[in-house]
Parts: structure tokens; sequence; C-alpha cells
């Protein structure tokens, strides 16, 4: 049975942009290969709100794709031996995430405009 | 003024039935305001949030925690 996941990788952001290049180009390579890729939204660098691994600054990716169930025991495999991940979560994708409060602002004048 | 005790009480809408929203662990500025300045998960009563959405929400806080977008413990308060 395919389902929608969403996979947030986190790099650590001291390593330079193109070994973090190549890294998601790995990542969205497997994602092609064992399921159907959707998208990867790069969020790029943020402080940590806690030490993970004594690093400060971390670098996330998001990436959403379409798999059989046993995925997410794939990707920890692909994460697990990697020194440059610091932090790695697969969960299932959940439709309608407001990102910001400027979108829920938005919506009322949307619903105006169609009337 | 008479004693407040008989002041009507604002009634407490659940912010994510308003707004027809689920809680996700990506909308940090949304669940940051479900957090204490500590860190810990505000209580029901405090944020007038349903049952079913304060279930949620605190799958998608410790989902936040767990990737460093929101603080287990936030020491530096005096």
């Amino acid at each position: 049975m395919k389902r929608k996941y969403e996979t947030v990788v986190v790099f650590d952001g001291s390593l330079p942009d193109e070994t973090i290049n190549k890294e998601q180009e790995k990542i969205e390579a497997f994602l092609k290969e064992n399921a159907e890729f959707g998208e990867a939204d790069i969020w790029g660098k943020r402080n940590l709100a806690s030490v993970i691994k004594k690093k400060t600054i971390g670098f996330y990716i998001f990436f959403v794709y379409t798999g059989e169930n046993d995925m997410p025991e794939k990707m920890e495999k692909l994460f697990k031996l990697n020194q440059r991940i610091l932090r790695h979560m697969t969960v299932l994708f959940v439709p309608k995430a407001v990102i910001s409060q400027k979108e829920l602002e938005k919506k009322p004048e949307e619903e105006e405009g169609e009337e | 003024m008479r004693d407040n005790k008989f002041r009507k009480k604002r009634k407490k809408v659940c912010f994510f039935c308003k707004n027809d929203v689920k809680p996700n662990y990506k909308n940090i500025e949304i669940i940051g305001r479900m957090v204490t300045e500590r860190g810990k998960i505000v209580p029901r009563r405090m944020t007038g949030t349903c049952s079913k959405h304060q279930r949620t929400l605190a799958t998608a806080i410790k989902r936040a925690r767990n990737i460093g977008f929101l603080p287990f413990v936030s020491e530096n308060i005096r």
C-alpha cells in the first residue's frame, strides 16, 4: 500500500554548500529509484533550539515522496551511517500545514474574492 | 467595581478548529505559542484547545523538539 511520507534531514550547518548539495542529490537519486519522488523543500541554515551532537547550526531539507510502507526503514538505513547528518525524521505527510501566520491572515481575503 | 467573581469569562475557542488547520511540527510560529518560556507544553485549560487537537499538538511539539525547532528546556531564563 503506497503512502505519502515526509522526511526531514538536518545536515551539519558548518559543512560547505557543495557537500550538502551532493548529499541532497544522493538522497534524491535514492528516492527516485525506490519511490515516487515528490519534492525537496530546502529551508537552509537555522540555529538549532537545542545542541545536537555538539553542533548549534543545522541545514534543513524536507523531502516529500510516495512509497511502500518499508520506505521509513530504508531511509533509516541510508541515514544511519552518514556522519554528516545530525538528525533525520520520517513521518506521514500531513496536508494543510500552514507554515506562517501570514498565510493564516491571507485566508479571509481569498474567501471574499471567491463570492 | 463589584467583585469580579461574577464577571462573565470570555469563552476560549480552539485555535485549530477556528482556523481549520492541523497542528504540524513545521509551523513553529503557531506551536511555539503553545509552549511556556521554559519550553513546556501549555495545558488545554489555558489555551482552550480541544482534546483532539491537543493530542496532535503534543506530538507536533515533540517532533519539533526532536529536530531542533523547539528547545527541550530553555535554560537561559532568569
